[in-house]
């Protein structure tokens, strides 16, 4: 017997809209999954799957084998007490509504007791609506919902988008789903690439019909498919020279999200400039031109570049001299500044820092300058560091480079701290000063690259925790949503540095030096411990992001909250120790001690005299055996051998539990049993808190 | 293509598309959208659209005349179309065919740019237009004239004229743009650059300026008190150019800045507010 087919309704929406930001595209696409994937669930639509697809001027949602219609569901609504819907057997207004609201007759409704009071329970029939109805009622609410870092108007209708949206493609099957955003009104016309192909208007019957005409024209409309495809060309262009492109994710992926067609170009520029450092030369291609560095096989750089283009080839070697044109000149300013920046020595430019502002209301980079050098002075209070004069001088000089001609073109802002530390080599300051200035700035972002030098680390360091605490004296602390300086990522930038570099450092003494600093040169500070609240905050988020247990993190920061390099290493023992089959019963042995103990008990003293039981003497004796080996682990931080140490009162701990009673009438030796525990509590929670510590009872 | 007939072609081009071709405003001014055309028309329902080419003043930027790219003194060629068109985008690619430029041989990107003039208080969002790895153009959709939240919607289309020319006629040097078949951009501007150059680093008299920046603030104040935004806007053109002097000059220190920077928006949002209020709400009562 031949089967009917089974209609497959598949739905195919395109927005069209003027050029997006690169860096909008991916995450809001993916919101139009999410989003959609929330509808279908939501409005009981069942599909097969939902794709979504982007290029720099569409978003593209295909969504396959969806149901014809909403599924129909029955159920019970619970409405308003008896008493209050009916009085002397007749509906009150409140009844009345329950009835007109859900659109119910006498039969639809019964009375039921619950909890000894009656109520009124209607059992609702939801007839399914149709799927095109619910997607012409849903899809301009979808794409209305989308977000993004900026939105704009662009007509009196006043919707939103990042950039204008021009058409906008919607069918279900071989027909349009009707609705309008903004004055766009939904169709089935779909356009061609802008340029190649002047936005050519093209009539779509089905999707299938939409993926072909898509291909058929060239237009790339997946990310990794135009990533491919650029280093595929690239190489293709590059293999007979022997050369290859300097890696760069970041900018191949800014590329891509900005093209729909793919072609490459190689370009050269004048050989004198290689005489630039390298940096310089690839902040001028790739910031503003978006060119790609061209290397040697072994690495060295070459005077080629390579350019995207969005389109075809024709007309290409004439568009690469006029791009060669534009980089000569950018290349030629450039050299210049350098050139003279190198004309004065640097240290002249401190001075200068007077009139450049630090933080609104926090006076200059001068300033900041002076206080930097402060913290080196005394930098041997705060860690175990002793070359404060190399430390102060690198100071001294790590920001004059923001007064050069280089640093104070926008285009080259970036390289701060690393022109810095060149000029400074070129006018022969010593290696570990240089090398300190121009590693300062460092680490960006988690997981970025860190200062190598010490000099390099303590001078980020205190570099970004005055930025830090000036953020705060200037009103800037986060709230809620709001960062707009991005102290948050500062704060997780200064955790990561001190956990990945293990700095044993004393972060409170460091506030107060700080602290002080900003009190002498605008007589105004902030409570310190709202800084330290704040990183303790931040560490949670830190140790989260590494995957570590919520409760193991409350039970390290509980006990030891800035100490984030020793904070690590304890997460991982702890992590990994929770992976053996006897970590419940450790910690449960002991929370036991912890449970006991009063909240307001006061320590007075343990007084062996009192003991009365065998049990009671072993443990504290064990206790009195293991206290200083205890300290001494934790301070050569073998944080392994110190949970394996407290791990080893379990058996002690258990019997104890099991002989005394802790809460005997006896206030004399209740009163001892109490002080010893509280005494042990108090070695352990050295280590970590481990009554925070959830004990998995499965 | 010489530099006249770039023009020509571009007034040309954009009346036939429904815009008025405007002459400049009669004052300095740092950029085309401080001109009236721009500036007040950003307001009210009534659909604008004009083309116009605007002299544009920035002191800062003078090169004694011996940089190849670099001017106190340059043109800009303005478009503004309220509402903005839905095919604005195909209308300011036709106007680049209009002047040589086939859009199929060319390397052309929109790159997002969000436009912010801080001393007029506008903002907006759109491109800079990248013509094979050049900037020619800066692309806009007004969102914030004076701080104030604009509809209907304006788009703004800035060319650089001398870059554009540059790059058509091939040149190296803005001073060798062929005006016509006799006389180069040098001809005409060159000594003006030497002049202003020296002028405004070297000669302009700071305290003097000081002295008018602050009358003309004053006196802009009360001609919005009067009712005459109009004429008060005139001091906000004024009073930016004078910053700009001074600027150049070094004499107002960074912190400095913001401050003067606010009594020029400040003043510029006063003239607007009357504007609206005075020109175009008696207006709409008329109707």
């Amino acid at each position: 017997m031949g089967q009917i087919k089974q209609k497959q309704n598949n739905l195919l929406l395109e927005i069209g809209f003027e050029e997006l930001p690169a860096d909008y595209l991916f995450p809001a696409a993916q919101q139009l999954k999410t989003d959609t994937e929330k509808l279908l669930q939501g409005k009981n639509v069942s599909y097969k799957e939902i794709k979504v697809f982007w290029t720099v001027r569409r978003f593209i949602l295909y969504i396959t084998d969806m149901s014809d219609k909403q599924k129909d569901i029955n159920f019970i609504k619970k409405g308003p007490r008896y008493d209050i819907a009916y009085k002397d057997g007749k509906l009150t207004d409140i009844g009345k509504t329950f009835f007109e609201k859900n659109k119910l007759t006498e039969k639809d409704v019964e009375i039921k007791e619950e909890n000894g009071i009656k109520y009124l329970f209607a059992s609702i029939f939801e007839k399914g609506e149709k799927t095109e109805k619910v997607l012409s009622e849903n899809l301009p609410l979808i794409i209305k919902n989308l977000k993004f870092p900026k939105s704009m108007v662009w007509d009196d209708t006043l919707v939103t988008f990042a950039r204008p949206i021009r058409w906008i493609l919607c069918l279900l099957n071989n027909k349009v789903i009707k609705f309008k955003y903004g004055k766009v009104i939904s169709s089935s016309k779909t356009y061609l690439h802008k340029f190649e192909q002047n936005n050519k208007e093209i009539k779509i019957k089905s999707s299938e019909h939409y993926f072909e005409i898509i291909d058929k024209n060239g237009i790339l409309i997946e990310q990794e498919q135009r990533k491919n495809k650029i280093i595929m060309l690239i190489n293709k262009l590059l293999k007979d020279k022997n050369l290859q492109i300097l890696k760069d994710e970041e900018l191949l992926d800014k590329i891509a999200s900005s093209v729909e067609m793919i072609s490459v170009m190689i370009g050269e520029f004048d050989n004198q400039y290689l005489s630039l450092p390298q940096e310089v030369i690839i902040t001028a291609m790739r910031e503003h031109q978006r060119y790609f560095a061209v290397t040697k096989k072994d690495g060295q750089f070459t005077n080629y570049f390579i350019n995207i283009r969005d389109g075809g080839q024709k007309n290409n070697d004439f568009v690469v001299k006029q791009h060669s044109k534009v980089l000569f000149s950018r290349l030629n300013d450039a050299s210049f500044f350098y050139k003279e920046d190198l004309k004065i020595p640097i240290e002249k430019n401190i001075d200068k820092l007077k009139e450049a502002v630090f933080i609104t209301g926090l006076g200059s980079m001068y300033e900041k300058v002076v206080r930097l050098k402060n913290y080196c002075s005394q930098v041997n209070t705060i860690i175990n560091y002793n070359e404060t004069d190399v430390l102060t001088k690198s100071a001294e000089l790590c920001k004059a480079d923001l007064m050069t001609n280089m640093i104070s073109e926008k285009e080259f802002v970036g390289l701060r701290g690393f022109m810095g530390g060149i000029y400074l080599k070129e006018q022969g300051h010593s290696e570990r000063i240089y090398k300190a200035v121009m590693e300062h700035y460092y680490p960006n972002f988690v997981g970025d690259k860190l200062p190598v030098t010490t000099e390099g680390v303590l001078l980020s360091l205190f570099d970004k925790i005055d930025n830090l605490y000036g953020y705060f004296l200037a009103g800037f602390k986060p709230t809620g949503s709001k960062d707009p300086y991005a102290v948050r990522r500062q704060a997780l930038n200064i955790i990561y540095m001190i956990t990945e570099k293990k700095l044993d450092i004393d972060l409170v003494q460091l506030f107060n030096i700080v602290s002080n600093n900003y009190e002498i040169q605008f007589k105004k500070t902030i409570d310190l411990n709202e800084i330290i609240e704040f990183f303790k905050q931040r560490q949670i988020n830190y140790l989260k992001d590494r995957e570590v247990d919520y409760d193991i993190i409350n039970s390290i920061i509980d006990a030891t909250p800035l100490n984030f390099s020793d904070n690590m290493q304890k997460a991982i023992v702890l992590m990994e120790a929770r992976k053996n089959t006897d970590f419940n019963d450790i910690i449960f042995a002991l929370s036991r001690i912890n449970n006991i103990i009063p909240a307001d008990f006061i320590f007075n003293g343990v007084k062996e005299e009192y003991f009365d039981s065998n049990e009671e003497k072993v443990l504290y004796m064990k206790f009195r055996e293991n206290k200083d080996k205890i300290d001494n682990l934790i301070k050569q931080k073998n944080f392994n051998q110190v949970f394996n140490l407290i791990a080893s009162f379990k058996p002690e701990i258990d019997n104890y539990f099991n002989k005394v009673l802790v809460n005997t009438d006896d206030d004399l030796k209740r009163n001892n049993r109490l002080n010893m525990l509280y005494e042990i509590r108090a070695q352990f929670i050295k280590f970590v808190n481990f009554s925070k510590i959830v004990v998995d009872r499965k | 293509m010489y530099f006249q007939d770039l023009i020509l072609n571009l007034q040309k081009y954009w009346a036939k598309k429904g815009c008025i071709i405007a002459q400049p405003y009669d004052m300095e001014k740092g950029a085309a959208t401080f001109s009236h055309s721009t500036f007040f028309r950003a307001f009210g329902d009534n659909p604008w659209n004009v083309a116009y080419i605007e002299p544009c003043r920035r002191p800062k930027d003078g090169r004694y005349g011996e940089n190849p790219n670099r001017m106190q003194h340059y043109y800009q060629f303005q478009v503004i179309m309220k509402p903005a068109p839905s095919d604005i985008q195909q209308l300011y690619l036709g106007s680049l065919e209009k002047i040589g430029i086939k859009i199929k041989e060319h390397d052309i990107k929109f790159n997002e740019d969000d436009w912010e003039s801080p001393t007029l208080g506008a903002s907006g969002l759109g491109w800079q237009v990248w013509l094979d790895g050049l900037e020619i153009t800066q692309f806009t959709y007004f969102q914030q004239m004076a701080g104030i939240e604009l509809n209907p919607i304006s788009v703004e289309l800035t060319y650089g004229l001398e870059r554009i020319a540059m790059y058509i006629q091939n040149v190296d040097s803005v001073y060798n743009i062929k005006w016509d078949k006799h006389i180069t951009y040098g001809d005409v501007f060159l000594e003006n650059e030497k002049q202003f150059s020296s002028y405004n680093f070297e000669y302009a008299n700071i305290e003097m300026l000081f002295n008018v920046f602050n009358s003309f603030y004053e006196e802009g104040k009360t001609l919005v008190e009067k009712q005459l935004p109009i004429p008060a806007y005139d001091y906000v053109l004024k009073i930016s150019h004078i910053f700009n002097i001074l600027d150049a000059r070094k004499a107002i220190s960074i912190s400095d800045r913001p401050s003067f920077i606010k009594k020029i928006r400040d003043l510029a949002k006063l003239c607007a507010e009357s504007y609206i209020k005075i020109v175009l709400n008696k207006n709409k009562k008329q109707e």
